[in-house]
């Protein structure tokens, strides 16, 4: 591993740890509109719009299995859904490698519904998750929306972290 | 070349969650003791947060609760001039019948040990129904025993690590229950299933009609072997549909709702029952 690439890893670390203590310190008391915001979901999201496919999924994986530490569903399922999610996104991101803000605003938006309403999907599969259709909904739409506004900032943050290396494959 | 490479990646990751995913299915005990351990290893950084975020949580909560606050306020005060009616009789009921009970060695939740535990936290996510407090397997808490509030019942404890542990509330989808009506002379019992925050209990299958009435309380049934000592107040009988609507004109009566006494929404400290089931 290069030096380089060792503080790569340790900003990245860094980042992980850092949103485990946000979701479960902060997001635990708060609310909007009944819906906790999803910190880790965001960060996976905006990992893959920054960083590709590749490491995005990586990424995805890694903070989704953070994630379950503090879950009751199986282990292993946000780390699942969580690194596919970045890969998706971060291929389509790379296919239309866009630098516009609006768009990936659009693109974390978007991510997030998605993210969530294939997590609940699933989990009801494994019959881990209750859900009414209007939950999903509206959890969906405000953590979305939430999440679209908060993208731009995070993708900063996710810059910051893949800096000492070669530049990203899609530049924020 | 890298696409193929990308695809491997990705292919590993998707093994790897699901072989997890599968693992804690089945119940592999090391998988467990090792996300107690990493957990454990989280929490006295999430109190530190805890603790350093506090300032813009209660700015936040300021912020939106505040006529929630308002209304639940005026709602208690209500509630206290209720309680404050007619308390010395029920203190003498009480006392009665804790000590007929002790007479005739009746394990019941009036004397069981208990712990009582700060609730610290809801949920870390959505969709999830439960609740974290501040003690846990060093304070003798285990996997599975009741948590109670004065009111009534709250759920059980579903995981724990040194320090803290979750309770599952009561309505999770999934969470049972053996109770019977508080004043039922026939034995009566029957099985709740929670349907999801927020959500009344459901009885699970068919009661005789005429059994319950809307309004009845309902207790644990504590029969033997049951996951709950007897007695413990669950909640109120608030729907019974009507028989005669039934195919056949049936004598029985289903999808029975029965709403919590307890609100979770609103817990600060709860007591566990440090009281495991027989065999």
């Amino acid at each position: 591993m290069t030096a380089d690439r060792g503080v790569v890893v340790v900003r990245a670390a860094a980042v992980v740890v850092l949103a485990m203590i946000v979701q479960a310190g902060l997001v635990s008391h708060l609310s909007m509109f009944g819906v906790r915001p999803e910190v880790t979901l965001l960060l996976a999201v905006t990992g893959g719009v920054a960083a590709g496919p590749d490491r995005g999924a990586v990424l995805g994986f890694v903070l989704g299995l953070s994630y379950d530490l503090f879950l009751q569903t199986p282990f292993g399922l946000s780390a699942l859904i969580y690194a596919l999610l970045a890969y998706a996104i971060g291929s389509v991101q790379l296919q239309m490698a866009t630098r516009r803000p609006p768009a990936r605003m659009l693109f974390v938006g978007v991510g997030t519904v998605v993210g969530i309403v294939v997590w609940v999907m699933v989990g009801l599969l494994f019959d881990a998750v209750a859900a009414t259709t209007g939950a999903i909904v509206r959890v969906a739409l405000v953590a979305g929306v939430v999440n679209s506004v908060l993208g731009l900032p995070v993708l900063r943050l996710w810059a910051w972290v893949f800096a000492p290396e070669a530049p990203l494959r899609v530049p924020t | 070349m890298r696409s193929g490479r990308s695809r491997f990646v990705l292919l590993l990751l998707i093994v790897t969650a699901l072989s997890l995913v599968t693992l804690d299915f089945r119940g592999f005990g090391p998988l467990g003791t090792v996300q107690r351990s990493v957990r454990g290893l989280f929490e006295p950084m999430v109190g530190v947060g805890d603790l350093a975020l506090s300032p813009f949580r209660n700015a936040w909560r300021g912020v939106t609760d505040y006529s929630t606050v308002e209304r639940e306020n005026a709602e208690l005060r209500l509630q206290i001039e209720k309680l404050e009616s007619d308390p010395l009789r029920q203190q003498n009921a009480q006392q009665q019948l804790d000590e007929l009970k002790a007479q005739l060695q009746i394990v019941t939740a009036a004397n069981t040990d208990v712990r009582i535990a700060r609730v610290i936290s809801g949920p870390v996510a959505n969709f999830e129904n439960n609740v974290r407090i501040d003690k846990g397997s060093s304070s003798g808490i285990r996997p599975a025993m009741v948590v109670v509030t004065a009111a009534g019942l709250v759920g059980r404890v579903a995981e724990v690590t040194d320090s803290q542990a979750v309770v599952e509330l009561m309505d999770s989808r999934n969470f049972g229950v053996g109770v019977r009506p508080a004043s039922a002379v026939a034995p009566t019992n029957f099985v709740l299933r929670g349907q999801g925050a927020g959500r009344p209990l459901h009885v699970q299958g068919e009661l005789a009609a005429g059994s319950v009435q809307v309004g009845d309380a309902v207790v644990t049934s504590g029969l033997d072997r049951s996951a709950f000592p007897p007695d413990i107040v669950v909640g109120a009988i608030s729907r019974v549909p009507d028989p005669s609507g039934a195919a056949g004109g049936s004598n029985r009566v289903s999808a029975v709702e029965v709403t919590p006494v307890v609100d979770p929404s609103s817990l600060s400290f709860v007591t566990v029952l440090l009281w495991e089931r027989k065999g």
